[in-house]
């Protein structure tokens, strides 16, 4: 009788383990999803400059952008050679949305240079993960600055994290080349687009001054950015702007892209006429 | 200190016994004793319905059952109309019992008061007089969704009703009978239930609603646990077992929000809570850590009747169903269970009250399926925390070691032996 019941008592412990073991194998799948199902209440906007520029690069930006809305805080942080962080200003508390640029002691261009620097983004960006709890984010690069956010979406991001919105101003995916051929840099970019999040809306600016590019950017290389984005994310639309302000390192503050940038990236509330402005611009929403 | 425990249970076979001369007693457990086999096919098939066909089922949510089962659906639907089916005929049994063995002891009619009283608790049903007629038929959709069964005293108190009702107008036994049948379906056209039952939950809720901001700390925590376990012993679920194992859904939402931000477990906003503590921790086997009871009884009780009661509950009550052997054993309306069924889920949670907060484990945040196994509710809960994982075995173990004094009392004093065997 002593000895059926031991064998009873064996089976169930059995059973218990075996559920036990499966159950924290379900759990443990379980907490991945709802961490991935969560979004911080606090979803900050990093601005990335291009190549030569520095952290104080966006400055006259948001100022602009603070002249009409609500006041945003603004962080800035560089990323030294060593990979340690270099912060000035702050974040107020309570500032779900406050804007963070993140620029680079060694600011040069060049491919290599350019990976270089989306490692170095992922750094500062785990650092402010951890101390300001955000899992999503929206982000805006000018120029080289959208090459090295696409870098980090492709190759860095941590997991359970995700961008919303990317905006890039004038970003050359095919480098500065005036020519259809991909480059080694367009390719490595195609190569892992499958990791990009398939939930993210995308704007890419291309500024002319001519026909052909402003100054600088080539746009048959800011519209190279189709190869990468277009049935890879939710959205991918592709913006000209000309007119004045319209060259290279003008863009930023050019009137029309800080209007596009306060619609669709800061989604502020706008008002009527700089909406319909933006939506003349703007071929498809 | 023997002497004592001596004079104790002394005490306790007395007040049993004196409890046990009275006639409506025995006619208590005799009829709770005989309603006991429909108690367990019922709990099976509410085994298969909340584990398998649910969206919160145990099994459901680890093995994904309604991806590969076919007709997952239709099954589904099936299990789930004749889980409430029988476990409503349980408490339909009851009054049917009730009644019967009321009028019996009083040489009265038995079949009749048996009869009309089950007919009267039928009729209370609130869906027949709120749900439209469709298609000339009734549509009969019983109130039964949880764990716990229902209406268990207001079952009894009905029968009692009615055998004295119907022996009070002997003579004038139809106009009886039809006024009783009228005024039974216009209070449950009226007040959608059956009075004793409806005045019942609804004093759980006005009591719930009282004690809303109570649960954080950790001396109310235990009297609301007391309160509602108390309730239970007569037969009526307290508000913390009427929410199966759901209680406090603001604080673990807002705890789990801080887990998902923060990656990790320490510094949730609410550590100690009626979820984290009670619902994880005290509820192994359901309320009264029935779990520890059954193991006392395969462990050390000599009753046969009784073991067999605890073999049959296992699987059920492995999962928190504990209907079977609250009703069977019996610890519902049993003076000698009913001490270790409040003071088990007391220790349980003062344990792990201590070890949250000591931060000796962190607090249980992360969902888990209704059904799961008590035992492993911590563990899941905590993300798989180990330390979590043994205190959960401490409670049971605990609560066993508390449950195995009153076990032996109870076979020395067995209830049932008065009043009739189920087999």
């Amino acid at each position: 009788m002593n000895k059926k019941k031991l064998w009873y008592g064996l089976l169930v412990l059995l059973f218990t383990v075996l559920i036990g073991w499966s159950g924290y194998q379900w759990q443990k799948k379980s907490i991945d999803l709802q961490q991935m199902q969560f979004r911080s209440p606090m979803d900050p906007i990093f601005l990335v400059p291009g190549s030569s520029a520095s952290q104080n690069r966006f400055d006259s930006l948001v100022t602009l952008l603070n002249k009409s809305s609500s006041k945003r805080s603004l962080l800035k942080v560089t990323v030294q050679t060593d990979n340690q962080l270099k912060f000035s200003g702050h974040l107020k508390p309570g500032d779900k949305h406050p804007l963070i640029v993140v620029g680079f002691q060694n600011n040069d261009d060049g491919y290599v240079n350019i990976k270089r620097q989306a490692k170095w983004f992922s750094i500062a960006y785990r650092e402010l993960a951890k101390t300001y709890h955000f899992n999503h984010f929206s982000a805006m690069g000018h120029s080289n600055g959208g090459l090295i956010l696409t870098f980090f979406l492709e190759q860095y991001l941590p997991k359970n994290n995700t961008i919303d919105r990317l905006m890039t101003i004038a970003s050359p995916f095919n480098l500065e080349k005036e020519t259809t051929k991909k480059t080694a840099m367009l390719k490595d970019l195609i190569a892992h687009k499958s990791a990009l999040p398939k939930k993210m809306r995308i704007y890419s600016i291309a500024g002319t001054e001519n026909y052909e590019d402003d100054g600088i950017v080539p746009f048959v290389s800011v519209d190279s950015g189709k190869y990468i984005f277009q049935k890879q994310v939710a959205s991918y639309t592709e913006i000209i702007v000309t007119g004045a302000n319209a060259d290279h390192s003008s863009l930023p503050e050019n009137q029309q892209i800080v209007n596009i940038l306060r619609q669709y990236i800061l989604q502020e509330d706008i008002s009527k006429s700089v909406r319909q402005q933006n939506e003349q611009t703007l071929p498809t929403p | 200190m023997t002497q004592l425990k001596q004079n104790w249970a002394n005490n306790l076979l007395t007040f049993s016994r004196r409890l046990n001369q009275h006639k409506f007693y025995q006619i208590i457990i005799t009829s709770l004793m005989a309603v006991f086999p429909i108690a367990v096919v019922g709990a099976f098939v509410a085994l298969i319905d909340k584990t398998i066909f649910i969206p919160t089922g145990f099994f459901e949510q680890l093995y994904h059952v309604s991806k590969w089962l076919p007709f997952y659906l239709p099954i589904g639907n099936f299990w789930a109309s004749l889980a409430i089916l029988l476990n409503n005929l349980v408490v339909s049994w009851l009054t049917f019992l009730v009644a019967a063995n009321a009028a019996k002891s009083k040489q009265q009619n038995a079949w009749l008061a048996g009869i009309i009283s089950s007919t009267l608790l039928w009729l209370s049903n609130q869906s027949l007089f709120t749900e439209p007629i469709k298609n000339g038929m009734l549509q009969l959709t019983l109130n039964f969704n949880g764990l716990t069964i229902r209406g268990i005293l207001a079952a009894i108190v009905l029968g009692f009703f009615v055998s004295w009702f119907l022996g009070r107008y002997a003579h004038h036994q139809l106009l009886a009978i039809t006024g009783l049948t009228l005024v039974a379906a216009a209070m449950a056209a009226g007040y959608h239930a059956f009075i004793p039952n409806s005045l019942a939950e609804t004093l759980v809720a006005w009591f719930a609603q009282l004690t809303a901001n109570w649960d954080k700390n950790i001396l109310l925590l235990l009297l609301l646990v007391l309160i509602s376990n108390l309730l239970l012993i007569v037969g009526v679920p307290g508000s913390l077992n009427l929410a199966d194992g759901n209680n406090d859904a603001i604080f673990s939402v807002q705890n789990l929000n801080y887990a998902l931000e923060n990656h990790h477990l320490a510094n949730v906003p609410y550590p100690v809570n009626l979820h984290a503590i009670y619902d994880t921790y005290a509820f192994v086997g359901g309320s009264g850590m029935m779990l520890a009871l059954l193991i006392a009884i395969v462990w050390r009780s000599h009753n046969r009747r009784t073991q067999r009661t605890a073999a049959i509950s296992f699987l059920p009550t492995f999962f928190n169903l504990n209907s079977p052997i609250l009703i069977g054993t019996p610890v519902l309306f049993n003076p000698l269970l009913a001490i270790p069924f409040v003071v088990t889920p007391l220790v349980a949670c003062l344990v792990a009250w201590l070890f949250v907060s000591l931060h000796l484990m962190p607090a249980a945040v992360y969902p888990v399926p209704l059904t799961t196994p008590g035992i492993l509710k911590g563990f899941l809960a905590t993300g798989g925390n180990w330390v979590a994982l043994l205190v959960s075995g401490l409670n049971l173990a605990l609560a066993t070691l508390i449950y195995l004094p009153f076990v032996t009392l109870n076979d020395k004093y067995n209830l049932v032996s008065k009043a009739g065997d189920w087999r």
